[in-house]
C-alpha cells in the first residue's frame, strides 16, 4: 500500500506499533507493576495527609506515566525480533506447486 | 500486546480494575466511624395550624403547621475523617396521627465544609410545608423535632445519626379557620 493506492491502511499502519514477543511480555509486566505500585503509593500518601484529593491525583499521575512507558513502541521492546527459519531454495520446475507453500516469506 | 491498540485496551483495563479495588480501600477505611460525640439543641418555639392551599389553584383546601424553632449544633468532628464529602443536616418533625407515626422534614442544610459546621438558627420557619392531608391535625399528639444528619462520603455507603431532640412533646394547637 501507499498514501495514494490504499489511503486508510497506509496511515492505520503508522499506528499500529509492534514489538517483539519479549518486548510484549516485558510490556505487560511493566504495565501490572507500574499501575498497583501507583496505586499502593497514591493510597498510602493521600492517607498519610488524610486527603482524598491526593489519592485521585496520584493515581491519575501514575496512570499517564504508566501509558507513556507501556503503550508506545520503544525501541527497548524491539530488541529480541523474531528469527525466522532461512527460505528454501527454489525447487525444480515439476515441484513448483508444492515448495512454493514452503518458502513463502511474511512481507 | 502485538500492537498499540492492544496495549493501550489493556492498560486501560487493569487501571479501570485497579481503581476499583483503590476506591475500595477508601470505602473500607470509613466503614466503621467512631461514634462522634456531638453538641446540639433544638427546640420549638411555636406551632400555628391553620386552613390554606397548597398553590393557588389548588382544588382543596387542607391544614398547615407552620413551626418556628431554634436549631444550635456542631457537627465539625464529623469531617475529621478523610472520607467525608458532605454533611446534610435536617430537622425532622415526628408526629402521631390517628395512633400512626407521621414523619415531615420541616429544614435542611447541606455542610459542605469543616468550618461551615457550626450551625446556629433562632426562631427559624420551616422551608418545607407540613401539611394534614385529607385527615388533618386533629387527633394529632407528640410533635417531636429532632436534628439527624447524613454524612456523605467520597467513595462508601451513607452513615446517619441525631444530633439532637426536643426534650419534651409538644401538641398542636387547633386549627385556625378563617385566617385572612
Amino acid at each position: 500500500m501507499s498514501l495514494t493506492s490504499d489511503p486508510i491502511a497506509f496511515i492505520s499502519n503508522k499506528f499500529e506499533g509492534p514489538i517483539d514477543f519479549v518486548g510484549q511480555q516485558r510490556a505487560e509486566k511493566l504495565q501490572h507493576l507500574v499501575i498497583v505500585a501507583t496505586a499502593v503509593i497514591a493510597f498510602l500518601v493521600g492517607f498519610v495527609l488524610q486527603r482524598v484529593d491526593m489519592v485521585m491525583g496520584l493515581f491519575g499521575l501514575g496512570s499517564v506515566i504508566a501509558l507513556a512507558v507501556v503503550v508506545p513502541p520503544w525501541p527497548a521492546y524491539n530488541k529480541h525480533p523474531n528469527t525466522w527459519l532461512p527460505s528454501l531454495a527454489p525447487a525444480p520446475a515439476g515441484d513448483a506447486s508444492s515448495e512454493g507453500a514452503l518458502s513463502k516469506k511474511t512481507s | 500486546m502485538h500492537n498499540t491498540v492492544a496495549r493501550l485496551n489493556s492498560l486501560s483495563a487493569f487501571a479501570t480494575s485497579t481503581l476499583m479495588v483503590l476506591l475500595a480501600a477508601i470505602a473500607f477505611t470509613s466503614l466503621v466511624r467512631p461514634a462522634p460525640a456531638l453538641d446540639g439543641r433544638v427546640d420549638v418555639k411555636g406551632l400555628n395550624v391553620v386552613m390554606g392551599r397548597a398553590s393557588p389553584y389548588a382544588r382543596k383546601e387542607e391544614e398547615f403547621v407552620f413551626a418556628r424553632f431554634d436549631v444550635d449544633a456542631d457537627v465539625r468532628p464529623l469531617f475529621q475523617d478523610w472520607n467525608t464529602k458532605q454533611v446534610f443536616l435536617h430537622l425532622t418533625a415526628d408526629v402521631v396521627r390517628d395512633g400512626k407515626p407521621s414523619r415531615t422534614v420541616l429544614w435542611d442544610r447541606i455542610v459542605r465544609r469543616k468550618a461551615d459546621g457550626r450551625v446556629r438558627i433562632e426562631g427559624a420557619k420551616n422551608k418545607y410545608s407540613w401539611k394534614g392531608g385529607d385527615k388533618g391535625f386533629r387527633n394529632a399528639q407528640n410533635v417531636t423535632l429532632s436534628l439527624g444528619y447524613d454524612i456523605q462520603p467520597y467513595v462508601g455507603i451513607l452513615q446517619s445519626g441525631v444530633v439532637a431532640r426536643t426534650s419534651t412533646p409538644v401538641d398542636l394547637p387547633p386549627v385556625k379557620r378563617g385566617v385572612a
